[in-house]
């Protein structure tokens, strides 16, 4: 009974150790877009051992779409996990006369080699979101938490929309909008509370002032609102990212 | 740049901790997890773009020749990833670059 035990309580310690030192490792691929041609290429990130293995050992593998886009045209090329697969997309955001499209080429791994073919996983389109004039922003993000990156447009008033992505990809999902800001502020999207939803954020560049709505229920601000600052005022612009070992989107003010 | 560390849901300031890229030669920061170690690494874009310039972590300078001259980069995940045990490490790496030629720049974090 001792040795059985023993053997049991060894057999968790090491089944413990090794979980404990497990996680995905991720590294971020680069991908580039050609406006002059509407072209896409990616380069999957080896991670052996760092990033890209030095010239001239490596080159760069493309795949994907010919095109994906409208050469020389205002189409702004985005990313984001529209179809929750886990895979990052490739999202056209394209101002019309009136309103954004917004289209989708869906990554998926067809050949189970680990590494996602551009737009072989199909298409999806939103024919109208956000109003061109004097837009605020859009984003990708996923608001609602269900793993799919939602669209977000924020208007000339600082009135935001979202819409809901599915396993479809843009679109069909829930709609909801708030007000949040005044002119001036800069928006900016992550998930400030580690609750797995994406947050809705501000940056009162007069003032240095941080502003956050947290989302809850896939409703845009059922988590009230967070306050910070000042700090920094009058910096340029924002970044988020993940700056330390938290669960946190962090900032970053670029001056 | 300053940091906003967020740790319980509310931000709070760190000092000031890089001066990293020129304001004035069209650098587009980038913030990326480039050595897949759980935290974005910095980095800028140079608006006539050719190369990656990288470090590693023991502050060896990487140089990658990639794209075109008005090139849009952007950074996403298009691997699955893979559960692997490895002891954590943490790469702390601090470097200025200031180089006229077309290059990637990241500070890994």
């Amino acid at each position: 009974m001792t040795a059985k035990l023993s053997t049991i309580a060894l057999t968790t310690l090491v089944v413990f150790a090794c979980t404990s030192q497990a996680r995905a490792v991720v590294f971020d691929d680069n991908v580039f877009f050609r406006p002059g041609d509407a072209t896409w290429s990616l380069s999957h990130n080896p991670g052996t051992p760092d990033f890209y293995v030095a010239p001239p050992a490596i080159a760069p593998v493309s795949s994907g779409p010919a095109a994906f886009g409208v050469a020389n045209s205002s189409d702004i090329p985005m990313l984001g996990d529209v179809d929750g697969n886990g895979l990052d997309d490739l999202v056209i955001l394209r101002p019309g006369v009136q309103n954004f499209s917004w289209f989708a080429a869906h990554t998926a791994d067809t050949n189970n080699d680990d590494a996602g073919e551009l737009g072989a996983g199909g298409f999806s389109s939103v024919g109208s979101l956000g109003v061109v004039a004097g837009s605020e922003g859009n984003f990708l993000a996923d608001f609602n938490g269900d793993g799919s990156d939602d669209l977000i447009t924020i208007n000339a008033g600082f009135d935001w929309f979202g819409l809901g992505s599915t396993n479809a990809g843009l679109g069909g999902g829930v709609f909801t909008s708030t007000s949040f800001g005044v002119a001036g502020d800069q928006p900016f999207v992550g998930d400030f509370n580690g609750d797995g939803t994406d947050d809705l954020g501000l940056y009162r560049v007069a003032t240095g002032d941080i502003f956050t709505l947290n989302n809850t229920g896939g409703n845009f601000g059922g988590g009230g609102v967070v306050i910070a600052g000042p700090i920094g005022a009058g910096q340029d612009s924002v970044l988020v990212g993940r700056l330390n070992n938290d669960n946190f989107d962090d900032l970053m003010l670029l001056c | 740049m300053p940091l906003l560390n967020d740790g319980a849901g509310t931000f709070l300031p760190d000092l000031p901790f890089i001066q990293f890229g020129l304001d004035n030669g069209g650098d587009i920061p980038v913030l990326a997890d480039i050595d897949g170690d759980g935290i974005d690494d910095i980095g800028f874009t140079r608006n006539s773009l050719e190369h990656f310039v990288l470090l590693s972590g023991s502050a060896s300078l990487e140089t990658w020749n990639f794209g075109q001259t008005g090139d849009i980069h952007l950074f996403g995940q298009f691997n699955i990833p893979e559960p692997k045990t490895f002891a954590l490490l943490l790469i702390a790496s601090v470097s200025l670059l200031f180089v006229r030629s077309p290059r990637w720049h990241f500070q890994k974090s």
